[in-house]
């Protein structure tokens, strides 16, 4: 079986245009954006599940970042572009749950994710079962608590290094690690049901050595 | 450490060391521990199964697609940018001091200026009244006779203020034809700038000197002594100077400084 695991950063890149942003050098910062947009949107999309207000928090996110350029200490701009749209999300979260027009009940049964997405399966059939799957993991992704959902979000399905996660996130790495078995064991309770997800499961064996 | 990952206690290897496994973010030998426990207990294989493919289904998960670029525009930034886009505003002119101390019209004392423009509303009125009667008795001095013209600095404010209260001054020299003096000098201060008058006064309204004339009456013919009369020019003079000041820097503060030169 194989992981795909994060691909290492060059962070001497991102450091340089960081430089050239603060300088006033708008193309430089929005290279960074270029290469950024598709992961911020991506997590912020998982946090809110709606395309239109995912944009929002992805489009604020960068414009905040660039406002607080100079408070950039280094190490990951990823992750601290990361932290940003986190926030934002969790600021349009509590904002909706304030004004209490959908609850958590609602959110429970929505089944569907409402966007379109880049499929990568050449198989139709193959295609058609992982997709059916993908769409219910989507969907019970979305209940799972904050927390553990974003941990989940940003390293299983992001493939960020549980060290950058622990920067993002803000908890030490032993909470990351923790609340991730405890997202992925709950997706498997809430999944293991389905027929397709039995099927899917056959495929995987017990390591022999 | 081995018989608490073996296969007598399944229970030892929860979710977390099964989620760990799958990472390999195991030391070797809690990895072997745990490898023989789910081969030696179905439940523990199940679990781990379950929970690779749920792991190998997020890994998968499709990236949605991107509907727009969230690259930014120098519009966007206009409100937010940390170097503020548009120029910083001049600096407020009327933090200036009203003269340039090295000019010659430096009658007002540099440090002064802060206090006078703090009191420029009570100046403003009361420069104006001082300016009438300091006038007036000037040119009943002229009309007396009593009045000898010599030079001093203060004389130009002095024919400044001529200029703000331009027709009292007039119709009060004109009333004096025995001054010729006086007639002149009213006339041509009238017609002068602020700027050029400075320069150009004459020294013809001087009222500190103490002169040694008779102490011929004046038109109040009241009999008071000479240096008490001398006494409320001088003060005349500096509430009128004062309200000249004043009247100044208030027009330089709200720009309308011109009107007054074009008068």
């Amino acid at each position: 079986m194989s992981w795909r695991r994060p691909t290492p950063l060059d962070t001497a890149d991102d450091d340089a245009l960081v430089r050239a942003a603060r300088g006033g050098d708008l193309e430089a910062y929005n290279q960074l954006v270029r290469q950024y947009e598709r992961q911020a949107y991506a997590v912020a999309l998982r946090l809110l599940r709606r395309p239109d207000q995912a944009e929002d928090a992805t489009q604020d996110a960068f414009l905040q970042a660039y406002r607080a350029l100079d408070s950039f200490r280094g190490g990951s701009f990823r992750a601290w572009l990361v932290r940003i749209v986190t926030n934002r999300c969790y600021d349009l979260l509590r904002a909706a749950q304030r004004r209490a027009t959908d609850s958590l009940d609602d959110r429970e049964f929505e089944t569907e994710p409402q966007w379109s997405t880049v499929t990568a399966q050449a198989d139709p059939l193959q295609r058609a079962t992982q997709g059916e799957l993908h769409s219910l993991l989507e969907s019970v992704l979305a209940t799972l608590p904050e927390e553990q959902r974003l941990v989940v979000v940003l390293c299983d399905v992001e493939g960020y290094a549980y060290e950058e996660v622990a920067t993002i996130t803000g908890v030490a790495l032993g909470t990351v690690k923790s609340r991730l078995s405890r997202g992925r064991a709950a997706l498997r309770e809430r999944i293991r049901g389905q027929e397709q997800f039995a099927d899917y499961v056959r495929s995987f064996s017990v390591p022999a050595k | 450490m081995t018989a608490l990952y073996g296969g007598e206690s399944p229970r030892i290897i929860d979710d977390e060391r099964l989620s760990a496994y799958l990472d390999g973010d195991l030391p070797p030998a809690e990895r072997e521990a745990v490898r023989r426990a789910m081969q030696s207990d179905p439940a523990i294989a199940a679990r781990y199964r379950e929970l690779a493919a749920t792991v190998s289904l997020l890994h998968t998960l499709p990236a949605p697609v991107l509907r727009r670029s969230f690259t930014l525009t120098a519009d966007q930034l206009r409100d937010v940018s940390p170097i503020p886009a548009v120029p910083t505003p001049m600096p407020r002119i009327a933090a200036a001091p009203p003269f340039p101390a090295s000019s010659t019209a430096a009658a007002i004392p540099l440090h002064s200026a802060p206090r006078v423009a703090r009191l420029t509303p009570l100046f403003g009125p009361f420069g104006a009244i001082a300016a009438v009667l300091l006038l007036m008795l000037i040119s009943a001095d002229f009309a007396t006779g009593g009045f000898k013209a010599t030079s001093q600095s203060r004389a130009n404010s002095a024919s400044i203020e001529q200029v703000t209260i331009a027709p009292p001054a007039q119709s009060a020299a004109q009333s004096a034809p025995r001054s010729p003096n006086a007639i002149t000098a009213a006339p041509t201060t009238m017609m002068t700038t602020i700027g050029t008058t400075v320069a150009a006064s004459p020294a013809s309204v001087r009222t500190t000197s103490a002169t040694n004339q008779p102490a011929t009456t004046t038109a109040t013919s009241t009999g008071l002594p000479l240096a008490l009369i001398r006494a409320v020019e001088v003060a005349l003079g500096i509430i009128a100077i004062a309200g000249i000041v004043a009247a100044i820097q208030n027009s330089r503060g709200r720009g309308h400084a011109t009107v007054y030169r074009q008068r």
